[in-house]
């Protein structure tokens, strides 16, 4: 354990890499079945817009070869308590143990390096695993929150699927509704038009209002739309019946995923089962830009009545799909920064 | 800089141009309907004034407002000579320029203008003095954004100004975030300025949730005051500002005006401002300081403290995600984080170090139980919590995050888990040195692992605890603490055929049916279907108003339900608890009317009638400001409805606490016997499989749902009573079945875990043995760490591993004999 393998060597660097690498970046994190389109440029261009700081580190091998890293999320804080998080990352070779662990240190290093000037209590990273949890990752601690959610649903709608398979995979009353949403004369609208966001947006909120979670504001769709929209990641799906919107989605594609982000429905007309039509199109338009998996997000697989996504999970469960099981956020505090502002906390406390 | 044009609507015959409103970053900054009112009030006022105070040609000096709208109210008074308009965005400019043309009224090709794109700071530098400097800047959504609203700012422009000019700026609002507004009084004030407040009520600001707007008049040499404004004489007219009107929004009241006494200064390094734009009603508390912590134990105070870091957040989501932050820390390494703690003793002193010494030592065998210890480590804990929670809410998108979790097997490696079994005991808001097993949990205790963030309100999770999901009792008892008022169904939903929870979710209103009135003593024997007294012809319809609880509501008479399943319910009602199904209008059964019950429905009521009653002064404080706009206004129109709303609620949870009556005063709940299962409140199925029903007089009787034997009588059981404990056992034979699902989940995850360790073990263990050194570094996770340190910490991950496994395990042989009783009940009674 002591030891490092042969394929460790092979990793030697650990450095931040600007905006030039763009392209680079991009190709590795889209083939790379272990993270999404959080780890993408345009999505951090996009969380730059929101205010934070995007450090992104590479891994590199003797050859100078970029073969992992890290693109981070810091928000800059007036205090320096904030955490470094690489979203659905980092890219290790999750699959090696020694390998990995010896980028896992060099990356930390360079993050520790980084919060020498910038502040910050620990990194939190959140790869695109599943269980079981990387014994690299023993002194990593669970986080309290996690940004992608720990189960979702999973279609796999690429090769060898078919449209009819992929109707057989489904609960049959979610093949039944597809077909009366298509009786009905539900229409599905494909829209990068940012005059969609807003009624978009509207009916998000009076989804979140009706479903009781906490909904983003108009400006994060803004930023993001404005950010997104143009490189063809993010695109509405709207579905329309008599001239009324009744529901409509945002899908990220990213390499060889489209996920199903953010949802909105209305209250009225739901007997002509709009939601089927919306999401029967997502998939094949998913198919028609060769992706292989549509990820349905958050997910309960337990039926628990009481659970945040108990409604939705009831519907998702008519697509089919298997469930993937994330291993969940993990931190690595920084116990020397948080010892620091401790120590500053308790004499506070005293005076 | 995102820019982002918003078309709102196409010209029409009426209105030529496109209305639209801008964004930058994804802020509101102004909407063409009503842009006017703001920018009128900006510019104008001050114009004004100096124009009568001062007469003869004017240098203006315009800092922000790259858009051209306030150049172009400057440049409608004919003796300004001269106005340089400085911003440092060349895109704003450009479409200033552009597309806003026609709306400035291609103000900037005036011969007057003078454009510069550059910092206002380097801007002052030299420049000549001004009669009027403008400040129209975006407000502040980053510390550094606060730079042009601190005294250093200010007085630099005060040096800039001619004797007798005027500083014209936009602020924050004074009524959703006054004590940044009065702030920026203060600060105003510190760089020798005097200065007049006040504010204007801007629709689509209202709408944006931005509140009613403030705006100053400084100067250096004279004081104006709201008699000034008063007798205001605007030599050019406006178009949609009632400056007429003006002085009335320069009236503060005496309590408004008293948080100048309170309110700091900003300055560059101090950077006052943005804590209090965060986090309004929170005044004094320096960001990430400290709660008095008089009562020990409580995480309210703690919670309430956190400051907001980011204009996404609210501060219920604050609060929930700081709960999920208290349930989590303790996975952290507690002792290496006081080692780290002492190391910095010359900080500290000589009490807090010999505690946290005590602590260290304490931890070196056992799991942590902070309160054990006395208020130091309790103090320990609250600034691990704050610092951590601060370290995640500065973060905007964690407050949406899609998951939580606070500990236990389900999340994966046991290891960093020092106890936590999702099914025994949920984290509950406001307890951090409960006793084992009571609801709260604590610290050291048992977490709930399926609090989903996002929930709001969720604070307590009991959603796969047996002993929640079996009772609706739990559910009703289990309401968050001091609720807040959040959402805004009390607009659009309450009374439309929707019933509204204190968040404003909301979802469809079941109407419940039956006799209006009493149902009589609470001993009195009803069962059967008794039907009531003939004094109204027809039971009354009933719809559920306010969702108190995911299972509780209160209806339009004030009546509460309790909901057992889709189609039963128990209705509380003067002091009485009656068993009612949706398709008869008698009651099934009346129950025993449990005071402790009665009690606990009734806290909750006033709990959440006081949340709304603040809500309420908060709006009714909005429309007596701005009201007399709702005639021509629709989104003034729709608060004066939530308020009337609201305002209706009160009465109801008024009324809803009088009709729920209370019960006499009898023998308190005996709880559940070894055996018995509780399918709902006053219901339980025994050992044997029958089913027991606590009555009026506090005895039981038991059916078979064929008989019900009371007493020594024997009766039919009518066939509506068979149903509704038939819906009510399906119920909970569902919830049974996925608490099995999810604890054998967890279950295979620990053996996954403990196999990993016990491999992990046996290499630590025999790396020892060959080197036969046990301070030989090997790999733990991605530390390195002696090999003894590795064991020990691999031997107490595999006890934690070992004591969740017996504890899930005996969860499921629990929840897999409740099972088989129901299943035995469900085939007995089909």
């Amino acid at each position: 354990m002591a030891d490092a393998g042969e394929a460790e060597l092979a990793i030697t660097s650990c450095q931040l890499i600007d905006s030039g690498w763009d392209d680079a970046w991009d190709a590795l994190t889209a083939s790379c079945p272990h993270t999404g389109f959080m780890q993408s440029s345009d999505w951090m261009a996009f969380k730059r817009l929101e205010g934070f700081i995007t450090p992104r580190f590479g891994i590199f091998d003797a050859s100078g070869t970029l073969r992992g890293g890290g693109a981070c999320l810091f928000y800059p804080s007036h205090a320096q308590e904030t955490m470094v998080i690489c979203p659905q990352g980092p890219i290790l070779p999750w699959a090696e143990t020694e390998p990995s662990r010896h980028a896992l240190r060099l990356l930390i290093a360079e993050v520790e390096k980084y919060v020498e000037t910038h502040g910050g209590l620990g990194l939190r990273i959140e790869p695109r695993i599943a269980r079981p949890v990387p014994r690299i990752l023993r002194n990593w601690v669970r986080s309290p929150v996690d940004l992608d959610p720990e189960h979702s649903l999973v279609i796999d709608v690429g090769e060898p699927a078919t449209e009819q398979s992929l109707l057989r995979a489904m609960h049959p009353k979610g093949r039944y509704n597809i077909k009366v949403a298509e009786r009905h004369g539900v229409t599905v609208r494909r829209s990068t038009n940012m005059r969609d966001l807003r009624p978009f947006h509207a009916m998000f909120l009076d989804t979140s209002n009706r479903n009781g979670f906490f909904a983003e504001p108009y400006s994060f769709f803004v930023n993001m739309a404005s950010m997104l929209f143009p490189v063809g990641m993010a695109e509405l799906f709207m579905a329309e019946f008599d001239g009324a919107l009744l529901s409509a989605a945002m899908v990220i594609r990213y390499g060889k995923r489209a996920t199903f982000l953010y949802g909105a429905s209305s209250a009225h007309n739901r007997h002509v089962m709009p939601t089927y039509a919306m999401h029967w199109n997502v998939i094949r338009a998913a198919r028609a830009a060769g992706c292989t998996e549509y990820d349905l997000y958050g997910f309960d697989p337990y039926d628990q009545p009481d659970h945040a996504y108990a409604g939705f999970s009831r519907f998702k469960r008519q697509f089919g799909g298997r469930l993937f099981t994330a291993i969940g956020a993990r931190d690595l505090v920084f116990y020397d920064r948080l010892a620091d502002r401790i120590a500053e906390k308790l004499a506070q406390m005293e005076d | 800089m995102n820019i982002f044009i918003d078309e709102l609507e196409p010209p029409t015959e009426a209105a030529t141009q496109t209305r639209f409103a801008l964004y930058i970053d994804g802020d509101f900054q102004f909407d063409t309907a009503d842009e006017k009112v703001y920018h009128e009030s900006l510019a104008l006022p001050a114009l004004s004034l100096l124009h009568a105070h001062k007469p003869g040609p004017k240098r203006v000096l315009i800092c922000g407002g790259g858009d051209g709208l306030a150049l172009r109210e400057c440049l409608r008074f004919p003796n300004v000579a001269h106005v340089d308009l400085v911003d440092y965005s060349p895109e704003m400019l450009e479409l200033a320029a552009t597309q806003f043309a026609a709306i400035n009224q291609h103000a900037l090709e005036d011969t007057r203008t003078h454009i510069h794109i550059c910092d206002a700071w380097d801007f002052l530098n030299g420049t000549l003095p001004y009669d009027l400097i403008v400040c129209d800047f975006t407000v502040p959504r980053k510390h550094e954004d606060t730079r042009v609203f601190s005294t250093e700012w200010f007085e630099a422009l005060s040096a800039c100004l001619n004797p007798g000019g005027i500083i014209a700026a936009n602020t924050v609002s004074p009524q959703t975030t006054p004590e940044a507004f009065w702030c920026l009084m203060n600060t105003l004030r510190a760089a020798n300025l005097k200065a007049l407040p006040y504010r204007v009520c801007i629709p689509s600001f209202r709408d944006h949730g931005y509140g009613a707007w403030g705006f100053v008049i400084a100067s250096r040499d004279k004081r104006f005051t709201t008699l000034d404004l008063k007798r205001i004489s605007c030599p050019v007219a406006t178009e949609q500002a009632d400056l007429s009107r003006l002085w009335r929004g320069a009236h503060f009241t005496r309590a408004e005006r008293a948080l100048a006494h309170t309110a700091p200064t900003n300055t560059i390094d101090g950077g006052e401002l943005l804590p209090l734009l965060l986090n309004p009603g929170l005044a004094g508390i320096e960001a990430g300081g400290l709660p008095d912590l008089d009562t020990p134990y409580d995480l309210n105070p703690l919670f309430n403290a956190i400051p907001i870091a980011h204009p996404y957040h609210t501060r219920a989501m604050i609060e929930t995600l700081a709960e999920q932050v208290a349930g989590s820390v303790r996975d952290l390494d507690i002792p290496r984080l006081i080692d780290a703690v002492i190391k910095r003793s010359s900080r500290l002193s000589s009490r807090i170090v010999d505690e946290l010494r005590k602590l260290k030592e304490f931890m070196q065998e056992r799991v942590l139980h902070f309160e054990l210890f006395s208020a130091w480590s309790y103090r320990l804990f609250a600034a691990l919590v704050i610092l951590m929670t601060l370290a995640n809410a500065i973060s905007p998108d964690n407050a949406f995050a899609k998951g939580s979790f606070s500990g236990g097997a389900h999340g994966g490696f046991s290891v960093s888990h020092s106890t936590g079994m999702h099914s025994s005991s949920s984290f509950g808001k406001g307890s951090f040195g409960a006793e084992s097993g009571s609801p709260g949990g604590s610290f050291a205790g048992r977490s709930s692992t399926s609090s989903f963030g996002g929930q709001r309100g969720s604070a307590i999770s009991p959603s796969r605890s047996f002993s929640s999901f079996s009772s609706s009792r739990s559910n009703v008892l289990s309401s968050p603490v001091s609720p807040h008022f959040t959402g805004t169904g009390f607009r659009t939903s309450y009374g439309r055929g929707t019933a509204v929870d204190i968040n404003g979710s909301y979802e469809r209103a079941r109407v419940y049916n039956y006799w209006g009135g009493s149902y009589g003593h609470p001993y009195t024997q009803v069962y059967g279907g008794q039907r009531q007294p003939a004094q109204q012809q027809q039971p009354q319809p009933h719809e559920a108003l306010f969702l108190a609880s995911d299972d509780m509501s209160v209806l339009d008479n004030g009546d509460v339900v309790v909901n057992v399943s889709e189609s039963v319910y128990i209705l509380l009602t003067n002091g009485t608890a009656a068993l009612m199904s949706a398709g008869s209008p008698d009651p099934i059964v009346m129950l025993y009317p449990d005071p402790e019950l009665f009690a606990n429905v009734r806290d909750q009521l006033a709990q959440q009638q006081s949340s709304v009653v603040a809500a309420a002064s908060v709006r009714r404080d909005w429309l007596a400001w701005s009201g007399w706009t709702a005639s021509f206004l629709p989104t003034v129109r729709s608060d004066r409805d939530e308020l009337r709303n609201l305002t209706d609620l009160i009465h109801r949870l008024d009324l809803a606490q009088q009709r729920l009556g209370t019960p006499p005063a009898g023998n308190a709940n005996p709880g559940l016997k070894p055996g018995e299962t509780e399918l709902f409140i006053g219901c339980v199925i025994r050992q044997d499989g029958t089913i027991a029903l606590h009555e009026p007089d506090g005895r039981w009787l038991s059916t078979d749902l064929v008989t019900i034997k009371h007493n020594t009588d024997t009766h039919p059981c009518p066939p509506v009573l068979a149903t509704a404990v038939r819906s009510a056992l399906d119920r909970v034979l569902r919830d049974i079945k996925s608490g099995i699902k999810a604890d054998t989940a967890d279950l295979q995850q620990l053996r996954m875990d403990a196999s990993e360790l016990n491999s992990d073990m046996n290499q630590y263990v025999s790396i020892r043995d060959m080197y036969g050194d046990s301070s030989y570094e090997v790999d733990y996770g991605t530390d390195e760490i002696p090999v003894s340190e590795a064991i020990f910490k691999t031997r107490q991950n595999l006890n934690q591993t070992e004591t969740e496994t017996r504890a899930t395990e005996a969860d499921i042989e629990k929840l897999t004999t409740q099972q088989a009783v129901l299943d035995a009940a469900v085939a007995r009674y089909r």
